[in-house]
């Protein structure tokens, strides 16, 4: 426990000094922010652009705040996505090809707790990132649209968490086996856009799997109830990170003896 | 006490065999040195007892014990470090990778900063410090948890003259509270410090001898003779029996049965050659080195 509490503390240190702890944040908040914000000026914005006949009359359905938070999740899904991908991609890597992971390695440090180390601090950072964002997303949803409750708000808020928990997983599962960041981005990338891919290619599979996650989240907040199939989607999810987690601590046994 | 003993070390990556049945032992407060050319296998091997691989073949062993990492400290060839950390906090962090405790890390960290002479580079972060620095810095970190064994690849390569001699202190008075293995290139080095050489070629051990004892063995001296003018090599054919180097003003070699060193100096006075200098010479490491090397 306290070679990981020391691991821990390193990597957030050296997330302050990179400002990562900042940047990360502040992006991932302005993906967010931008959804709601957007919408809310699209009439003002489409007067504006000057491309409209004069005397064109333009009528917009005034959307629901649950439509609005929905919306951001989805523009989270795609470039939040990449962007979290893009965070991780190095923090193996990186130590890995200089040789600092050797160095550490030659004291008593198992995998285990290596990459726990890595893993905890990612999760707890865009944890932490998205509950900012998206409880400013909701503050302007409410301020702007319609409210949307906190009961629906917060159970979507936890069924999303998973799907950034998996990215994560996925990404630092790849950095396990690839040796270069641009590698380990593009197949990260490949296997997160497979897996959301899958709920339209193979619908009738898919409503069981990670696949899935937002459209239940989607669909949360619009009926407040998840679907019959709500379990076996959190289920799958998170069998799935556990499953990547163990076979990365395996392999990384192996390949970690240069 | 055997600190650290390999058998038949061997490591085979597929049909590239790197090291090939290595015998090894490093008993405690001795100091070996691990010679050889380059891609000779002398990183693998360290790399090997210090755990970093598995051996294909072979064992590794500690006082009849499997050897733990605690006991050893290592400093890779190019040290790396984090470079945003502060020299202090990569000792504290590697020291509680090694499991010491909260209390001691503080000072313990201090004092190998000062041993290596890096205190005053304490308020810089480790990514603006140069070579010879990161070297000094491998090597604190090395030491920091008091390890009874310490694994050197090339500790004095990147350093300058100054901190070559530096680290050559530094590891003589470590000697006393630890064994100590390192790769090195320059000789000298091993010659002061070290009690036994081991010399590798191609994953090889072709030499392990105790540099004590073939020093103390040699049953015939060799003497040296350097003088101001050009040699007359015919005189002095008749004293030495045996010419190892012969240099236009600079002779080593034994003389010859019923030849004692007095009758080679006075010789040299009848005929008026300017002795520079004159005295028994030992064989040195580098000579040793390059016959083995060639035999």
């Amino acid at each position: 426990m306290k070679r990981f509490n020391a691991l821990f503390h390193k990597e957030w240190i050296e997330a302050w000094r990179e400002k990562k702890l900042v940047w990360l944040p502040a992006v991932i908040l302005l993906v967010t922010l931008l959804q709601p914000i957007s919408l809310y000026f699209m009439p003002t914005i489409l007067e504006n652009s000057n491309s409209l006949p004069p005397g064109a009359v333009i009528e917009l359905p005034i959307p629901s705040g649950a439509e609005v938070l929905a919306g951001t999740l989805s523009q989270l899904h795609t470039i939040g996505t990449a962007i979290i991908v893009l965070a991780c991609m190095n923090v193996i890597v990186q130590e890995r090809n200089n040789g600092s992971l050797m160095q550490l390695f030659s004291r008593p440090v198992n995998t285990t707790t290596y990459i726990f180390s890595k893993w905890t601090m990612l999760v707890l950072l865009h944890l932490g990132a998205f509950t900012i964002s998206y409880g400013a997303a909701w503050y302007y949803t409410n301020a702007l649209f319609s409210d949307v409750s906190f009961t629906s708000v917060w159970k979507s808020f936890v069924i999303y968490c998973l799907w950034i928990v998996l990215v994560i997983t996925v990404t630092l599962f790849v950095s396990t086996f690839l040796r270069r960041s641009g590698g380990v981005a593009g197949i990260s990338i490949l296997i997160v856009a497979s897996i959301a891919i899958l709920s339209t290619v193979m619908p009738d599979i898919a409503i069981y799997l990670p696949s899935n996650i937002l459209n239940l989240a989607t669909e949360v907040l619009n009926t407040e109830k998840g679907t019959v199939h709500m379990g076996a989607v959190l289920a799958t999810t998170i069998a799935f990170i556990a499953i990547l987690l163990l076979t990365m601590v395996k392999k990384f046994e192996k390949s970690v003896k240069f | 006490m055997t600190m650290l003993e390999a058998r038949g070390l061997t490591k085979r990556y597929g049909k590239h065999v790197a090291v090939k049945d290595l015998n090894l032992q490093l008993k405690k407060n001795e100091c070996i040195a691990l010679l050889g050319p380059n891609g000779a296998g002398k990183t693998t091997t360290l790399h090997m007892l210090a755990g970093l691989i598995t051996p294909t073949d072979g064992m590794i062993m500690s006082d009849k014990k499997v050897l733990i990492k605690d006991k050893i400290g290592f400093l890779p060839q190019y040290p790396t470090f984090f470079d945003w950390m502060y020299p202090k906090e990569y000792l504290m962090l590697a020291g509680t990778l090694s499991g010491m405790t909260k209390k001691t890390l503080k000072e313990r960290s201090l004092h190998v900063l000062e041993m290596t002479g890096l205190l005053e580079a304490q308020k810089r972060k480790i990514g603006a410090f140069s070579g010879g620095m990161k070297q000094r810095l491998g090597l604190a970190q090395a030491i920091m948890h008091q390890p009874k064994i310490l694994l050197l690849d090339e500790p004095v390569s990147a350093l300058d003259p100054a901190g070559r001699i530096d680290v050559m202190n530094i590891l003589e008075n470590l000697k006393k509270d630890m064994a100590i293995l390192f790769s090195t290139h320059v000789l000298h080095d091993a010659e002061q410090i070290c009690d036994k050489a081991l010399i590798m070629k191609s994953g090889q051990s072709i030499s392990y001898e105790n540099m004590k004892e073939w020093k103390g063995n040699r049953q015939r001296k060799r003497y040296r003779l350097e003088t101001s003018d050009p040699l007359q090599i015919e005189g002095l054919q008749k004293l030495y029996k045996e010419i190892d180097i012969k240099e236009s003003q600079k002779i080593i070699g034994t003389l010859r049965h019923n030849v004692t060193p007095n009758m080679l100096l006075q010789y040299c006075i009848q005929q008026d050659i300017g002795i520079q200098y004159f005295g028994a010479e030992e064989k040195n490491l580098e000579e040793h080195y390059i016959e083995v090397m060639e035999g």
